[in-house]
């Protein structure tokens, strides 16, 4: 057999082997049978599988491993980096996978271990969390809190854009208010008619958050129908190639159907 | 009584946590050009210990299993499909040189991860069209507000209404969109922003008290 | 009057008491001013154990005079049916506590209990510990469980015959199973919605909907009635595009894998044909671990629908785009690639040597500023962590292809002009590729076509949910009333 015929058909078997891999998976729908199960820890497994080879193949491979080899002593970072990655894996496997039994006394080394295993850990998360922080505050709540206040100053000739400014800054606020400020508890102590204001201001940002998670559901309601559609297009149009519902249309067109 | 081998190390990392915030902090404000490749070598550190991290999780994963198959618990069966699974995959992948872009891991990635992630993202549909049934309710005062939202965008968004009703409809809702329903996402952003911002620096500063 | 200063806050407090009135530091373990409490004879288990009164001190150094006087004078009685944190354990002892540590020494919050044994010997304090200074009870049941740890290391001769209260016992599985052990992935089984109201309802939507749906697809239905909405960016998004010259390099920060690939390729495919067709260099990168290997099979297809509907043809010696890699780590990395591109994409296939009519090898390409970022996303996350980490250090504009349900989050960024374009949902897709000249193929317009019929189907399908959710709702109220 020719390699585009094998290519063909793997393809072909690929093909049936999803169609029955996701009826397996559909049918827990009806409960948490074995045969749900079977194909849930299959895809957990196979998935674990695919990731462990795409990380030694894009990242420990080509940027640690292979450049060390290649020139073992013009990068210090990379010899620092694999040391604090064994360390971190050391430091795991000694809390997680040999564990002691509960009347023993912690040894020195074990301790050691686990302060050394705290250093990529605390790497990893000054770097994650600063640059998470640093950039909610650039590219997040600077741009719209700029643009809030531009669009709330606008008072164009136009009264319609006018309105439409005042608008949008109503709204935002609101929403600001509602979402961050308990005001019956900050307006306590304020005279009645500030009470009412930001009682009223508060009830506004509320319900427009009501109204908008309703307008976000239903474009989330269009997207999981449209890979709902996916799916049942596919285990369709799979089952339409199968020979039994080729037989049951040649039987149909032999009845007269059409 | 907290040791003093504790306190050091509690301050050790917290030491290394603001000195990474300083350094990027630093960087990407363009005032000290100079840690650029220090803030380079953190980032790419981060990467490869976010990969360690991963194939520990992976490995650790596959150690609970198999204690799971060892010992005979319940399910143990199902343990063994996913630890041949695993071993089976990676093996594949490890042996041939283009890794997952070799012919063995792409039909599987065709054949079994595709359809299956696939499908479980399908079902999804099926618990939120019941969810909208119970409660996108004019009873219920929320359910009012989040009615009209939905109905609003459903109907605009069905192709169908494009034969049905005005063209006006459908730019009112495009307006819709891009002005009220902006303003108040923009309020959530914000203050959502503002608290992540918050209990971030208070993480980074080591005051986790309420 | 027996009173407990908190050594937090200063409050005075009964003696007795677990935890302070005004700001909840656990005073198990201080010792009264006016009056020493007796001791409780402490155990590793949770029932009391008259053989352990006689042994109150787990350490040698502890004042024999208190000791004695600890014997029988308990202030709590042990209750297995009481909350092990108001068990008498914790009520005060007459064990000398150590000085409090100070007040903004930082918890430990990092290790774990079981980092801090006893000391053995005769010389060895007492352990009452006030662990945790900052998160005021949250980590009481661990500090509970390395008391009782160590407890039973020092009580030689208890018995741990007692059978631990249920409570207790589940709450410490719990903690340990949260912290160290048994990831189990599958504990849940995905259909749990057995507890639910929404059980009720279930089968119906799942047989209303599979006949909508399914019908159409088995009956072949294609005519398609209306057209979607074209939701505003869309015309933005395509003449950010069209703008671009040839070799233009163009950074695809890929954000969905197969799981919403159902959705996702109906946008991304007019986008790739786009690309394609303009000749620009994709430079694709992701974070998902299935995520190269679907923008690979979308190119792939883009590029045998442009082959036989358009004059496209590949130029020899170029790759047509560039699978630059697979970037676990989070948000954070994606400041690597806007910041240095040399380093986050690594090319992991050969160089491709200069040719006449190249111009330049792709990677060179790559490491200098793309003309233009396009994030494909099946949520906002994605798109956002771009916003926050990229585009501030990379000044290239931003377009975002996503699915429909993060098209309303990621509005005011599109109003704000941080994204210069938004296409989102199915009806973003076709009304995308209506504004190009350069038809999909065959196969792939059939596709959007159908998904406009079944499109129609689902919505009339859940407009009817909707209805009848309602008028349920409004018959059940009329029978009430």
């Amino acid at each position: 057999m020719d390699s585009v015929s094998l290519t063909l058909l793997s393809q072909n078997w690929a093909l049936w082997i999803g169609f029955v891999f996701s009826l397996m998976l559909f049918s827990v729908l009806a409960g948490n049978h074995a045969v749900a199960k079977v194909a849930q820890y299959l895809l957990v497994g196979v998935s674990l599988g695919y990731l462990g080879v795409l990380l030694w193949q894009h990242v420990l491979n080509p940027r640690l491993l292979l450049p060390l080899w290649q020139a073992p002593l013009q990068d210090w970072a990379r010899w620092l980096a694999l040391l604090l990655g064994v360390l971190l894996w050391l430091a795991a496997i000694e809390r997680m996978w040999l564990r002691l039994p509960t009347n023993q006394p912690v040894a020195a080394w074990r301790r050691t271990l686990r302060l050394a295993g705290m250093i990529p850990v605390a790497l990893m998360l000054g770097v994650s969390v600063s640059a998470v922080l640093l950039g909610l505050l650039q590219g997040s709540l600077w741009p719209q809190f700029w643009y809030t206040a531009r669009s709330g100053f606008v008072w164009s000739t136009a009264l319609d854009e006018s309105l439409i400014s005042v608008l949008v800054l109503l709204l935002t606020t609101a929403t600001l208010l509602h979402w961050t400020a308990p005001t019956a508890q900050l307006a306590a102590q304020q005279p009645r008619w500030v009470q009412g204001l930001l009682a009223l201001w508060s009830g506004l940002g509320k319900r427009a958050l009501w109204f908008a998670a309703g307008v976000i559901f239903a474009r989330l309601l269009a997207a999981h129908l449209s890979l709902l559609i996916g799916r049942l297009q596919f285990l369709l149009l799979t089952f339409q190639q199968s020979l039994l519902w080729q037989s049951a249309e040649r039987i149909w067109q032999l009845l007269g159907g059409g | 009584m907290i040791s003093s081998q504790r306190f050091g190390s509690n301050y050790l990392i917290l030491f290394l946590i603001i000195f990474c915030f300083i350094l990027i902090a630093l960087d990407r404000s363009g005032v000290a050009t100079l840690l650029h490749g220090t803030v380079v070598t953190l980032y790419q550190w981060l990467l490869l210990l976010a990969s360690f991290a991963l194939l520990f999780g992976i490995a650790h994963v596959l150690v609970v299993h198999l204690r799971r198959i060892q010992q005979g618990q319940p399910d143990w069966t199902y343990s063994l499909v996913l630890v041949t699974a695993c071993l089976a995959v990676f093996v594949a992948g490890l042996l041939q040189p283009s890794g997952v872009t070799s012919p063995t891991v792409e039909w599987i990635f065709d054949a079994l991860i595709a359809p299956g992630q696939a499908t479980l993202y399908a079902l999804i549909f099926f618990f939120m069209a019941a969810a909208a049934y119970q409660y996108l309710r004019l009873s219920y005062p929320a359910g009012r507000w989040m009615l009209a939202g939905a109905l609003i965008v459903l109907i605009a968004q069905m192709p169908a209404s494009y034969t049905l009703l005005p063209a006006v409809y459908g730019e009112w809702v495009g307006w819709l969109l891009q002005v009220p329903v902006m303003a108040i996402v923009r309020g959530a952003i914000l203050g959502s922003t503002l608290a992540l911002l918050i209990v971030g620096m208070r993480f980074l500063l080591g005051r986790s008290r309420s | 009057m027996n009173v407990i200063r908190c050594s937090h806050c200063g409050t005075t407090n009964r003696a007795g008491s677990n935890f302070c009135n005004r700001c909840g530091t656990d005073l198990r373990g201080d010792e009264p001013e006016e009056q020493i409490a007796p001791p409780v004879a402490p155990s590793a288990d949770f029932g009391p154990d008259p053989a352990a009164e006689s042994e109150v001190a787990p350490t040698a150094d502890q004042e024999p005079a208190e000791a004695a006087e600890a014997t029988d004078e308990t202030e709590s009685v042990y209750d297995p049916s009481i909350n092990l944190w108001n068990s008498a354990e914790f009520a005060a002892r007459g064990r000398r506590a150590p000085p409090p540590p100070p007040p903004d020494a930082l918890a430990d919050e990092w290790l774990d209990e079981e980092d801090e044994p006893p000391a053995p010997g005769p010389s060895a304090a007492p352990t009452s510990r006030r662990l945790i200074t900052g998160v005021q009870g949250l980590l009481d049941p661990l500090r509970i469980a390395s008391e009782l740890t160590e407890r039973a290391e020092t009580q030689t001769m208890l018995s741990l015959a007692a059978e631990p209260v249920a409570l207790p016992a589940e709450q410490l599985r719990r903690i340990r199973t949260l912290l160290t052990q048994d990831p189990v992935l599958l504990d849940m089984p995905l259909a749990s919605y057995g507890q639910s109201a929404v059980r009720l309802h279930l089968p119906w939507v799942l047989l209303l909907f599979s006949l909508l749906i399914g019908i159409p697809i088995l009956l072949d239905l294609k005519t398609p009635i209306g057209t979607p909405q074209q939701w505003p960016g869309v015309a933005e998004a395509y003449t950010a595009i069209n703008a671009l010259p040839a070799d233009a390099a163009v950074l695809l920060v890929w954000a969905y894998d197969p799981a919403t690939a159902a959705e996702l390729d109906l946008v991304a495919l007019p986008l790739a044909s786009h690309l394609l067709e303009r000749q620009t260099q994709p430079v694709i990168i992701s974070q998902l671990p299935g995520g190269l290997a679907v923008a690979q099979r979308l190119f792939d297809r883009a590029m045998t629908g442009l082959q036989t509907t358009s004059t496209f043809r590949l130029i020899p010696g170029r790759e047509p785009y560039l699978a630059a890699g697979y970037l676990p780590g989070g948000a954070a990395l994606l400041s690597l690639v806007a910041q240095d591109p040399a380093v986050a994409l690594l090319r992991h296939v050969p160089e491709l040597a200069p040719a006449d009519g190249v111009t330049q090898p792709l990677s060179s390409a790559a490491t200098t500023r793309p003309a233009l970022t396009i994030v494909v996303a099946a949520q906002a996350e994605g798109v956002q962590q771009w916003l926050e980490q990229g585009q501030p250090v990379q000044y290239s504009p931003v377009l975002a292809f996503t699915s429909a349900g993060a098209d309303p989050v990621l509005r005011p960024y599109f109003a704000s002009s941080q994204l210069s374009g938004l296409v989102s949902g199915f009806d973003g897709a076709i009304a995308y590729q209506q504004l190009r000249s350069v038809p999909l193929a065959v196969s792939e317009t059939a596709l959007l076509g159908r998904q406009v019929v079944l499109q129609n189907w689902g919505h009339f399908g859940l407009l009817l949910v909707l209805v009848l959710g309602n008028l349920a709702a409004l018959g059940r109220g009329g029978r009430r009333g």
